[in-house]
């Protein structure tokens, strides 16, 4: 390129067109011999390793676009200088040049994979691409661009990929994720402020979650969801369930234990918040039996929840804290607003209503106990003497051979057992 | 078909059937719309609701039909206050015309049982037997009951500003669990003692057609005959058989309210039992 430059900085001898037209040719030039920007130590080598002379051949079509286009070969194969090579220093070394990266790889769970002779294991390449055309992160051709990354990491971590892992959520990741509210984000719409992978599992330094270093780790979660989420981690900070993690770490919530991590969707769809109020019940079980057992309960189990009450409609989401506590949307002073968001002009009254009853429990609501023992007692009583009348009357008719009708039994009066006792019916009562 | 010779006598007048469709067909729509919700948990409950158009659908057409409830309620009770001016209180509420619960009927309860079991005569029964009544208040208290405890979950905001919060709890166990009890007992015992019964299966069409035969009512309400006879009034109550078109009528009609009630007391029983 400097060469051009330099001609057409020569003034004189050219006019603007042959200018023109010698820039134009040399391009052409340059695109035809395919190797326009090669170092020269890489074009004595494509004389070799080029179509298909000698094996391993290069395909060097994006050699111009990519960032290592202009390296000498032997930055990365070592003994590429001599001849003949030695095999066992030919093999490409990202560290020269990418050393931090290349020591977080080999402590990541890629890397230990790697060296512990796994097949399946992601090398540089894996990920980046082939080091011949490889292009920055930031071009949204790369493989690792921030939308493209989780249909590189799919590549293993999708359904029936992986044969050395036996964990569901490794293996089927990327199903999982494209449905999620990030993958979506990432992937349908293409916001770069949609969580992908490594936002979450970090990069080259890769670690299962068992790991106390890794950023889903449980101790990491929130300061990794935070990352991003800063006012949710903010709310968290405050609630109780943030309290219940300081105290116990493995026990205490985090941002996963409700939003399932490659799931994570949009809580605004049916099935998202039922699964969030499946994932409350976990803890809080005998709260959501009883809030099944009421009419918000029943409709959003029915796949409705536009209209009624869900968990968090009362105790709030991310800052839930016990009734007992002033801030609490529940709590005394902030119960009837709470009530008053979905029934416009509740009074004090109506806040009396319970929506976690248990009339079952005798000593936690003795009027509701008595209401409810009262009526299964009468339902009880009910079925119990009518069902007892049916059967007798069952067996009665039957055995008596009633089933014939009432207006045949004139007909053949003589052997119908029915009219016989009719007959001693009328006897029996004009007796009385 | 019975013989040409065959006697009609009026039992119900149009105004009880028309009523008394008003009431199966409100009944069967509270039921499935009420029983999807109460049983959300079932799949059942959930595929209802779906059919039924989700649950704010259900809610829609359970208010309707509960509209239908109230109406019918109150229809029927302007026919109490018609029969309270016409024939007077003591025979609108007491005696063999009257369908109040008296000690005649305590007493035939206990020969009728004794005569299921072979100890005794059946008990000469007048217009309205004990199970009879029983149906018949079971119908009136339970929309009493359901009604107003259904007005409070309708209106709850309303009711609590003169009454406790904690009425809204009782609303929800008692509308529930009543319900629970007349759809059992409708779908149950009331088909069986009505339709199902061997003497009568499939069906009785007499709440459809409003007529019985001379024998029916020979047999089956010897007293109200012998009443009917003795005071010259059966003559008076004498018809023609029904058109043909009210049989089919009331054979489709029949058959699915009881295929309907049959099948959701078979799903709440399997969901009682199953959990």
């Amino acid at each position: 390129m400097d060469r051009l430059k330099e001609c057409s900085l020569k003034p004189g001898w050219l006019s603007v067109r042959k200018l023109r037209i010698l820039l134009f040719s040399s391009c052409m030039l340059a695109i035809a011999v395919n190797g326009f920007a090669l170092s020269k130590e890489a074009d004595t080598c494509m004389a070799c390793h080029s179509d298909n002379s000698i094996a391993p051949t290069v395909d060097i079509s994006m050699m111009d676009y990519s960032k290592h286009g202009s390296l000498d070969c032997s930055l990365c194969h070592a003994d590429a200088a001599n001849l003949p090579h030695d095999a066992a220093k030919m093999k490409a070394d990202c560290s020269t040049c990418h050393p931090t990266e290349v020591t977080e790889y080999s402590g990541s769970v890629h890397g230990k994979a790697m060296a512990a002779g796994d097949k399946e294991a992601a090398s540089c390449v894996s990920c980046h691409g082939d080091g011949h055309s490889i292009i920055a992160a930031k071009d949204p051709s790369s493989p690792v661009y921030h939308v493209n990354l989780p249909a590189t990491c799919g590549q293993c971590h999708s359904k029936g990929k992986l044969s050395s892992s036996s964990n569901a959520n490794v293996n089927n990741a990327f199903d999982i994720y494209t449905d999620s509210i990030h993958g979506k984000g990432a992937m349908k719409s293409g916001l770069l402020v949609s969580a992908n992978c490594s936002d979450c599992h970090g990069s080259h330094a890769i670690q299962p979650k068992s790991d106390p270093g890794s950023p889903i780790n449980r101790a990491n979660v929130t300061t990794t969801c935070g990352s991003c989420h800063v006012n949710v981690l903010k709310d968290w900070a405050l609630s109780a369930h943030a309290e219940a993690f300081k105290k116990d770490p493995v026990k205490g919530p985090v941002c996963s234990d409700c939003h399932v991590a490659h799931s994570v969707n949009n809580v605004q769809s049916a099935k998202a918040l039922n699964a969030l109020m499946k994932a409350c019940s976990d803890c809080h079980q005998g709260e959501f039996g009883t809030y099944r057992d009421t009419f918000h309960g029943e409709v959003t189990q029915l796949g409705d929840t536009s209209r009624v009450a869900s968990c968090a409609s009362c105790h709030g989401a991310h800052m839930v804290l016990p009734t007992v506590d002033p801030r609490s949307p529940t709590s005394y002073k902030n119960l009837l607003g709470t009530c008053q968001k979905c029934h416009a002009g509740a009074t004090a009254a109506f806040t009396e209503y319970m929506p976690h009853a248990e009339p079952e429990d005798a000593k936690k609501n003795p009027i509701l106990h008595y209401i409810w023992l009262f009526m299964t007692c009468l339902l009880l009583g009910v079925f119990g003497f009518f069902g007892l009348h049916t059967i007798l009357w069952l067996i009665h008719s039957l055995r008596t051979g009633k089933h014939r009708r009432g207006r045949d039994a004139g007909k053949d009066a003589g052997t119908n057992q029915e009219h016989k006792e009719n007959t001693e019916n009328k006897e029996g009562t004009d007796a009385r | 078909m019975p013989a040409e010779s065959t006697r009609y006598f009026v039992r119900f007048r149009l105004y009880h059937r028309i009523l008394h469709i008003m009431v199966i067909v409100s009944f069967l729509g509270l039921a499935l719309t009420g029983m999807s919700l109460k049983f959300s948990g079932q799949d059942w409950g959930v595929w209802l609701s779906w059919v039924m158009g989700g649950p704010m659908a259900s809610r829609f057409l359970h208010r309707l039909f509960a509209v239908v409830t109230f109406l019918y309620f109150g229809l029927h009770v302007l026919w109490i206050i018609r029969s309270w001016i016409k024939d007077g209180f003591k025979k609108t509420f007491w005696g063999p015309d009257s369908i109040m619960p008296q000690f005649i009927d305590i007493k035939q309860m206990f020969q009728n049982v004794k005569y299921f079991l072979g100890k005794g005569p059946q008990p000469k029964f007048d217009k309205y037997t004990y199970w009879e009544k029983f149906d018949y208040f079971a119908v009136f208290w339970g929309v009493a009951i359901i009604g107003s405890t259904g007005l409070v979950l309708w209106f709850p905001v309303l009711f609590a500003h003169f009454l406790p919060g904690i009425l809204i709890n009782a609303a929800v166990i008692v509308h529930s669990d009543e319900a629970l009890l007349a759809v059992g007992f409708i779908f149950t015992i009331h088909f069986f003692n009505t339709h199902l019964r061997p003497e009568k299966f499939p069906m009785d069409k007499v709440i459809f057609t409003g007529r019985v035969t001379e024998e029916e009512l020979k047999n089956e309400r010897p007293a109200e005959y012998e009443r009917l006879v003795a005071s010259g009034r059966l003559e008076k109550i004498e018809t023609t058989e029904a058109k043909h078109w009210v049989y089919t009528a009331a054979r489709i009609g029949g058959f699915t309210a009881v295929t309907i009630g049959l099948i959701l007391v078979i799903m709440i029983i399997y969901a009682l039992i199953a959990g």
